[in-house]
């Protein structure tokens, strides 16, 4: 028989975008702590319908931490205390028995409150159409091979590739900035040679449509590294202030 | 105006860095100046010499006034309006709000920026009424300017110093500017792009050191003024 503990849950519930919400208090008995933070909420949705009232929505999918659906904020820390973790890999174990959790959705005002923890991550789409992309004019695909690129720089272009856009940074940032997720994909492309191309016209548009989107301006709080499940740097918007000079002083 | 929204929130951190550190820049000479407060007799003398010859630049003295006036002004209107913008990007706040440690920067400095900031504006309009825009006495002694009678702006520190309450004024306002320049520093490299993971590792832990030095170093001659009288 494992270990299990209780918990005290504060939960964020909203109809929908246009109606206020408020948080709604659920004691979950016994949650053994060998499950995650999702299975847990499974059981309190189990139980919830059991008792005729309407399931906490949140959004999950693939459940072992690379997809980016998933995620909420815990006691006020994006996808909880355990760092470089996404919620559905958070196990009830970083928990003690009779801890009170309060669990509320990514708050940020482009990101649109669907319904309880699912928010609406579509700005994020737009700022990859902007800009996050090579393009490809006429014909196939090039050789995968067929450009030799260092393993340094490969490395490194990984690195910021790692981005899941969970939307965490945005989420964490006291000024709900999306300068990690957008310099992240900047940056992935601005160190591969097929990436250089377009590096100008790229990084201007993609600051832009980050602007037009709503999100707020980085002011280096570094929050955004230290939630990410990926652990991206913010080294990678340092990269991105240095394109976008290069993109106005060229 | 419409142009300077338009400018990207990338840019207006660019042009929020480089006045900024130009400040920190400014402070350092302005301390370095005030070490003249401690040297010379009788007391004061080398510190109305210094005041005077700043002054005997004339019009190149006034246009680096207007200039540091034009830093500031940039920096704290690019700063509010950026803030502006910040704050309408999470209209619905947290209850709960933490620090997530690690990795993070974020401090109590760094997410009371705009307030430090207001405060220290309030207090530079006090400080430039103080003693630039202060009464003007003369020196009584002749041993600047070949004997003609200069500014004596060290009267004015000693007569403004001698109250308790301007002391507790820049004590307070002095300690925000710590906290302002503690996240500001290693903050203007990172808005520049200037990113190194030593460099960074190394700005980032003398930055709220430099911060606290600076401070201390302005701090002194209030408290060293008001203990001599």
């Amino acid at each position: 028989m494992s270990k299990s503990i209780n918990l005290k849950l504060q939960v964020w519930r909203q109809e929908n975008e246009e109606t206020s919400g408020d948080f709604h208090y659920y004691s979950m008995n016994e949650v053994p702590v060998d499950i995650s933070f999702l299975e847990m909420l499974d059981i309190l949705n189990e139980n919830l319908t059991k008792e005729g009232v309407e399931p906490v929505s949140f959004d999950s999918d693939c459940r072992e931490g690379i997809c980016g659906t998933c995620g909420f904020v815990i006691n006020g820390i994006a996808h909880g205390p355990q760092a470089k973790t996404t919620v559905c890999q958070l196990h009830m174990r970083h928990f003690n028995d009779g801890d009170t959790l309060v669990i509320e959705p990514f708050r940020a005002t482009p990101f649109k409150i669907v319904r309880d923890l699912v928010v609406d991550r579509g700005s994020f789409d737009k700022i990859i159409q902007a800009g996050g992309y090579v393009s490809i004019n006429t014909g196939n695909g090039p050789d995968a091979n067929s450009i030799l690129i260092g393993k340094d720089d490969a490395e490194e272009a990984f690195d910021s590739a790692a981005c899941i856009g969970c939307g965490a940074c945005v989420a964490s940032c006291p000024n709900a900035s999306a300068a990690l997720f957008t310099s992240a994909k900047i940056s992935h492309l601005l160190q591969l040679p097929q990436g250089k191309v377009e590096e100008r016209a790229r990084v201007k548009s993609m600051v832009d449509k980050m602007d037009e989107e709503g999100f707020g301006a980085c002011s280096n709080h570094g929050e955004c590294e230290a939630v990410c499940p990926k652990g991206i740097s913010i080294k990678n918007i340092a990269n991105m202030r240095r394109s976008l000079i290069k993109s106005i002083v060229k | 105006m419409t142009s300077f929204i338009k400018v990207s929130s990338v840019l207006k951190k660019i042009i929020i860095a480089v006045t900024g550190i130009s400040l920190f820049l400014f402070l350092i000479v302005h301390l370095l100046g005030n070490i003249t407060i401690f040297t010379g007799s009788p007391p004061g003398r080398d510190f109305n010499a210094y005041a005077h010859f700043l002054e005997s630049f004339g019009i190149l003295f006034t246009i680096a006034e207007l200039g540091l006036l034009g830093f500031f002004g940039l920096h704290i209107i690019t700063a509010l309006y950026t803030n502006l913008v910040n704050f309408k990007s999470r209209k619905s706040r947290y209850a709960v709000s933490s620090f997530a440690g690690g990795k993070s920067k974020k401090t109590v400095a760094s997410t009371s920026m705009v307030i430090t900031g207001v405060v220290v504006m309030a207090f530079l309009i006090w400080h430039v009424l103080q003693f630039r825009l202060g009464p003007y006495y003369e020196t009584i002694y002749s041993s600047v300017n070949n004997g003609e009678p200069v500014r004596d702006l060290y009267r004015l520190i000693t007569e403004e110093f001698s109250s308790i309450w301007v002391v507790l004024g820049y004590t307070i306002s002095l300690t925000l500017l710590s906290l302002h320049l503690g996240h500001g520093f290693w903050s203007s490299f990172q808005s520049l792009g200037i990113y190194g993971k030593t460099f960074t590792r190394i700005t980032y832990s003398v930055s709220y050191l430099l911060g606290l030095i600076i401070s201390l170093g302005f701090l002194v001659i209030p408290l060293y003024i008001f203990w001599i009288n």
